[in-house]
């Protein structure tokens, strides 16, 4: 090689500078000799030195990741193929338990619980029980519960709910009920579906009113949370909430029940009716005190005045979720199809103030097939909400009335385009009858939108 | 035991082999994607000597209906490519597969599905998380009735 | 002093000033970058736990789902809109319509889809909410009840959508490319925000390059690297925009630009900001500014979120002219967004997108093209000529080389970390190996397209979207 020439080209970079001559003369010395004069080389050569180093590192370490993982599942191929051997066996022939733990490992644990998992929530019964059985003898529940104690990250906690929940452990419960106070909505979900699994009707209704005061809890996540619920959900635990001061749908058999009482009585036989009703006041509302109390209010109303009204009495403690709270209940009658639950969602919409539980009752109801709604329907369709309207259209097609027809068509006219289309999609959805009056409005309508509308169903059928 | 590939078992002809004395032993085909079920109902079968074949997708299963007639089928209803209902509507429309008694494996939540499938002519149902020993009954129970 | 002297010397002084400037920007848009990847490590992961937690195999058996309408432009698709129509048939999701929109193809687009899937024309009305195009005809599926295909005039991308979001009937729309590769639970994991949020007005999905994977039915088998090695580039240019990108930002709600490709919206919200602009070019990210304008202007608490999960892939193009022309329509679609909502820049009504967010996106993203290349030049000249200054040098070199490279590195190893998609070690290893070359090869590249870009919009031209041609999966 020509040094003289090569230096020239390089002489370019004769950039100098007491920093970098420094670093050269005391850390590059080896090389320091030959490039006295270039200092700026040698940190270049170090630069790139360091450059290949970090690469080569950085390739090691993605190889050795790599390795790491595939070793691991290699190990994992090769224990749940051991497990699956011994699980079949004892699980569904009741083979002895002793023979699957005796290949456990107690650095597999964790690898055990991932392993078997799958098989826990695919099955019930008695092979669900011998699973349980294994998870008992290597002591799972202990340690998850020190983990839903300790640990710091609620996907942690939230898998050590989940698993504590797969022993059905009454002992459990006291720990479970706390975790349903956490602040991490996926802890708080898997404590539900946890306690819901034990089957005890008294946690449902325990677990759903914890469940209805979260307000990071949505009315869907609520539904999928009761569905872990495996036997069927009584209503009763739903309904006899506490959402306002009185429980959630009580306070219309207390007001059935007075209005009774004073259509029948009047002065003092009336306050004596009255007071004699404690038992079955308190029964409804289950509470005692809470009975004498309200039943005092409302003696005391009617000795002073007669024209009494109920309603502000039972309102007067409102609390704030009691809305979205109804709501959640009721969005989760109408999507299990609870028709057993109808005749309270009815009261709920005669009485309803409020347009969003409005339209979450009226979706409920056509859901349920209530034909006794059908009158409040009716009346609905008169609403100055236009999705008030809609729904109540869309609900009345569900309940396939006839006697509905005529009030639909005048809502092929409505100004807005849900209206007209549930509208026409419910008279249309009656069978001959109400495609022929469609045909019959189209002919005497003038309304363009009108006729769109209905072209749009009656042209399907051809 | 080892666990099945789904495979293809292109054996033509009805029932099984008459080798095979005692029991009625059945082919069963099970449509489910996923290998923890197949897995559970697999061991169940066999360890009443019938002969389960396996298809973890809508396309596999409709490919082994073309080669062979099981005496028996369980369906999932969500599965990749033709979900279970679809399934089932070709079968019944076809003549040689139509008297082939099916059970559908459900999840709680597909009520409706449940409804549909019963209208389409499935024999029975189950839903998820399922008992291996009842499943057993109601296969036993649906092929007493072919 | 005579005037030249001084003219020379006030160019001295600007050319100083414009190394100092070009460094400290540099330095500025990388270190910001490189927060946004740590960033990204711990919420993918927490991100990641969280799914896990919620158990999400169950919820798409879940009756409460809410039904989605998928909206997809497709212009001139012959060859592969079959496919990708049959695809979005079988997502996993309780109830959702597709409707495809063929937007005045000039070939057999429709009279594909009209035999493939048995349609028939129906008589259906709609209410215009948004403004779009003459619709022609709506057809319905004989054989599939959720498919409906809109055939109208040509009127571009943002006026397709509209069309579909007027014909849709449900409350979330989610807005498709017809040539994308969606996993089968992208509507489970997508809409999940909008269920445990009801304050969520859109969401964006994480997209991944399709070439090279192996795609059979819709479905992806096998992932691997596209062969072109500009392929690989957009590989690690994806990462590194989605995972360590957009993940950060989603972070503190200064999400401006959801893409194309995999958006979810709430339609109302949508119709409220009077649905896409017709004549927009980048009209995924407009629609978004303009969401957030409108949002923050009400006072109405919102959030716009990103799912990293890789759920969403999509062919780029392998050669350069279609390249290109992507990139310089994407350029002038950015400035197009950018410069259309001015009222943002710096203002504190805007919270977070107009003090940092949309500054940002400005600077290092719409104008950044202009900034490089003089920066640059002048740089370079300036050091021919011993102007500079060594220890800036150095840092010059640091903020543009190093740290270039180690956000890439970053991104990559960031994949490896979470998602951890691609099979083979050897592919991470190419990508990590040529990340060293991607700043010297692929970025200048990138820098000249944005530059052509920025001229084209500012000079006026209204760009077409340019054919590519599709190979089909």
């Amino acid at each position: 090689m020509d040094f003289p020439k090569y230096w020239e080209l390089v002489s370019y970079l004769k950039i100098d500078n007491s920093i970098l001559r420094f670093i050269s003369e005391q850390v590059f010395f080896p090389f320091n000799k030959h490039f006295q004069e270039y200092p700026v080389i040698t940190v270049l050569i170090f630069c790139v030195l360091l450059v290949i180093g970090f690469t080569v590192f950085l390739f090691i370490w993605v190889i050795h990741l790599r390795l790491k993982l595939n070793r691991y599942q290699k190990l994992k191929a090769r224990k749940f193929a051991v497990w699956e051997q011994n699980l079949f066996p004892l699980i569904i022939d009741g083979a002895d338990i002793s023979t699957i733990i005796k290949t456990i490992k107690r650095s597999e644990y964790e690898l055990f619980g991932e392993f078997i998992t799958p098989y826990l929530n695919d099955t019930k019964g008695d092979s669900l029980t011998r699973m349980v059985g294994i998870l008992r003898e290597i002591g799972v529940a202990e340690r998850e519960r020190r983990k839903l104690k300790h640990s710091n990250s609620a996907r942690r906690r939230a898998l050590a709910v989940q698993r504590l929940g797969v022993f059905r452990d009454p002992n459990n419960i006291k720990d479970l009920v706390k975790a349903l106070h956490d602040k991490e909505i996926p802890v708080v979900l898997n404590a539900a579906g946890a306690l819901l699994k034990m089957g005890d009707p008294r946690l449902l209704k325990k677990v759903a009113s914890i469940l209805l005061q979260n307000e990071l809890i949505t009315e869907e996540l609520f539904a999928e949370a009761l569905l872990k619920f495996e036997e069927s959900i009584d209503l009763e635990s739903l309904l006899t909430q506490k959402i306002d001061r009185y429980p959630m749908f009580s306070r219309f058999q207390i007001i059935n029940l007075i209005k009774q009482i004073t259509r029948a009585e009047s002065g003092p036989n009336l306050i004596n009716r009255l007071k004699n009703s404690k038992k079955v006041v308190s029964s409804i509302l289950e509470d005692e005190d809470l009975a004498e109390e309200l039943l005092e209010e409302i003696i005391f109303q009617y000795q002073n005045n007669e024209s009494v009204d109920l309603e502000k009495i039972l309102n007067k403690k409102e609390k704030k979720y009691s809305i979205s709270s109804r709501i959640k209940i009721i969005d989760f009658i109408g999507y299990m199809k609870r028709v057993e639950g109808a005749p309270v969602l009815i009261d709920l919409l005669r009485e309803s103030k409020s347009d969003e539980e409005t339209i979450s009752l009226i979706k409920a109801l056509g859901n349920l097939e209530a034909q006794e709604s059908i009158p409040l329907l009716l009346n609905r369709l008169k609403s100055k909400h236009p999705v008030i309207r809609a729904q109540a259209a869309k609900a009345l097609g569900a309940l396939r009335d006839e006697r509905a027809m005529k009030y639909l068509l005048r809502l092929l006219e409505d100004r807005d385009w849900w209206c007209r289309f549930h509208a026409a999609s419910s008279i249309y959805h009656m069978g001959e009858a109400g495609k022929e009056c469609l045909q019959t409005f189209l002919n005497s309508t003038k309304d363009p939108h009108a006729k769109g509308i209905i072209v749009q169903f009656l042209s399907k059928s051809q | 035991m080892p666990v099945d590939q789904p495979q293809m078992v292109i054996r033509k002809g009805f029932n099984g082999s008459p080798h095979r004395e005692n029991k009625f032993m059945a082919r069963i085909l099970v449509i489910e994607d996923d290998d923890h079920i197949w897995k559970i109902i697999q061991y169940k079968l066999k360890s009443e000597n019938h002969e389960p074949i396996w298809a973890n997708d809508g396309l596999k299963a409709m490919k082994i209906l073309e080669e062979i007639r099981p005496d028996l089928i369980i369906s999932d209803i969500m599965i990749p490519y033709m979900d279970g209902l679809q399934i089932l509507e070709e079968i019944k429309m076809k003549d040689e597969l139509k008297d082939i008694p099916v059970i559908m494996l459900t999840s709680k939540a597909q009520e409706k599905d449940i409804v549909k499938g019963l209208q389409l002519g499935a024999q029975d149902y189950m839903t998820k998380p399922f008992s291996p020993a009842e499943l057993l009954l109601r296969v036993n129970n649906a092929l007493k009735l072919i | 002093m005579t005037s030249i002297d001084q003219i020379t010397l006030a160019l001295l002084h600007f050319i100083r000033f414009s190394n100092y400037f070009i460094t400290g920007y540099f330095v500025f848009i990388n270190t910001v970058y490189l927060f946004m990847l740590l960033a990204a490590f711990s919420s993918i992961k927490k991100y990641s736990q969280h799914i896990q937690s919620m158990e999400m195999r169950n919820f798409f058996l879940s009756p409460f789902a809410k039904p989605v309408s998928l909206i997809v432009p497709a212009y001139n698709e012959q060859a592969t809109i079959v496919g990708s129509v049959k695809s979005l048939l079988q997502l996993q999701y309780p109830s959702y319509e597709i409707i495809l929109i063929n937007d005045g193809s000039s070939d057999n687009t429709l009279e594909k889809l009209i035999i493939s899937f048995n349609l028939i024309k129906t008589k259906n009305v709609f209410r215009k909410q948004v403004p779009c195009q003459n619709i022609k005809g709506i057809y319905e599926s004989s054989t599939y009840s959720n498919l409906i295909v809109i055939d109208k005039v040509n009127g571009g991308k943002a006026d397709a959508l509209n069309a579909g979001i007027n014909i849709s009937k449900y409350p979330l729309i989610c807005c498709l490319d017809a040539d994308s590769v969606l996993e089968s639970d992208v509507l489970i994991k997508i809409v999940r925000p909008f269920i445990e949020d009801h304050t969520t007005v859109a969401a964006g999905g994480s997209i991944r390059i399709a070439n090279g994977c192996e795609i059979f039915a819709g479905k992806i088998n096998k992932i691997g690297l596209p062969k072109s090695l500009l392929g690989k580039f957009q590989v690690m240019e994806y990462l590194r925009a989605f995972l360590a990108g957009r993940m950060a930002f989603s972070l503190i709600n200064g999400l401006i630009i959801i893409s194309g490709a995999l958006g979810i919206f709430k339609k109302n919200k949508v119709i409220e900001v009077g649905g896409y602009h017709t004549s927009s070019v980048g009209e995924d990210m407009e629609l978004v500014l303009r969401l957030h304008a409108r949002l923050r202007e009400k006072k109405e608490p919102y959030n716009i979120t990103f799912i990293p999960d890789p759920v969403c892939w999509t062919e780029a193009p392998e050669n350069l002219k279609v390249l290109g022309l992507q990139r310089k329509r994407w350029q002038r679609g950015l400035l197009e967004s950018l410069l259309g909502n001015k009222k943002m820049l710096f203002n504190p009504k805007y919270g977070i997108i107009g003090l940092f967010a949309y500054p940002f996106f400005l600077i290092a993203e719409g104008l950044s093209p202009v900034i490089e290349v003089f920066g640059f030049l002048l740089f370079f000249v300036s050091w021919h000529y011993n102007m500079v200054a060594y220890p800036l040098l150095y840092l010059f070199i640091l903020a543009t080389i190093v740290l270039n490279i180690l956000l890439t590195i970053g991104s990559i190893i960031l994949e490896e970390m979470t998602y951890r998609r691609y099979p083979d070690t050897s592919m991470i290893l190419k990508l990590i190996g040529l990340s060293f070359v991607e700043v010297f090869l692929y970025r200048p590249l990138m820098v000249w397209y944005r530059l052509a870009g920025l001229f084209q919009y500012f000079s006026g031209k209204k760009g077409g979207w340019g054919e590519m041609v599709r190979k089909g999966f």
